[in-house]
């Protein structure tokens, strides 16, 4: 075969290929798009279920944590701790990452040990955490963050000990 | 023989780490202690002010609008 009919069955690939690569492209994000959308959907919907159903006292909030709680705990990374404040008669708010830990239903965060709220978590354990899903401008390929939910949690806040060395 | 011991900061501090990689500052470090909150009650609020309250130890009951004084 001429090397110019070579050439010329090349550059005609190469042409099928850079017109249909982009197509193949868009059409598989509008496939994720579409997935995304129909996973959000469902999740709203089993959320608003969820909501109408509480409304019968035959249906208690016991643990474990209801699913949104969930939902929102792990998506979210910004909580207000509120620590108790005796010596001044009030309380002190921080701005906080958390990270929430499934398999064991807590949320753990870390301080410096020269800070006030450590200084006042050694002497009263009792916090509040303010978590809020803020609306985030994201990707539309992402539609998560909804802004809907705002949550109060109570807890016992503990300091994990270190880790220690041991000489034999 | 020195055996170190992983305990459960450690663990905690690198699953906090993972999940917030761009704070080591505040995560990593001599004076960094990791903190655990075990959670004992929970309210949550939607955009319709329809709050619904969770409790470890108790039944829970979903309080209409007048609970947004709550928040």
């Amino acid at each position: 075969m001429p090397s110019s009919i070579q050439n010329s069955h090349i550059n005609t690939a190469i042409t099928i290929a850079l017109f249909i690569a982009p197509i193949i492209y868009l059409s598989k994000q509008k496939k994720l798009l579409a997935k995304d959308h129909q996973t959000y959907k469902a999740e709203r919907e089993a959320e608003v279920a969820f909501l109408s159903a509480q409304n019968s006292s035959a249906h208690p909030l016991r643990p474990p944590l209801p699913d949104i709680l969930r939902r929102v705990l792990s998506r979210c990374k910004f909580a207000y701790l509120s620590t108790v404040d005796a010596a001044c008669n009030s309380s002190h708010l921080s701005l906080m990452r958390f990270t929430y830990v499934a398999s064991e239903e807590v949320i753990i965060m870390s301080t410096n040990r020269k800070t006030k709220k450590y200084d006042m978590l050694e002497k009263q354990s009792g916090v509040a955490l303010l978590i809020h899903n803020f609306q985030e401008v994201s990707p539309p390929t992402s539609p998560k963050l909804t802004g809907e939910y705002s949550i109060t949690l109570n807890g016992s806040c503990s300091v994990v000990k270190d880790g220690k060395l041991i000489c034999k | 023989m020195c055996i170190a011991i992983v305990v459960l900061a450690e663990k905690y501090r690198d699953m906090h780490l993972s999940n917030n990689p761009e704070y080591p500052q505040f995560i990593v470090g001599p004076d960094i202690a990791m903190l655990r909150v075990d959670v004992l009650s929970a309210r949550i609020c939607n955009i319709n002010d329809e709050v619904i309250k969770w409790n470890v130890g108790s039944e829970s009951k979903k309080l209409t609008s007048q609970a947004s004084q709550q928040f």
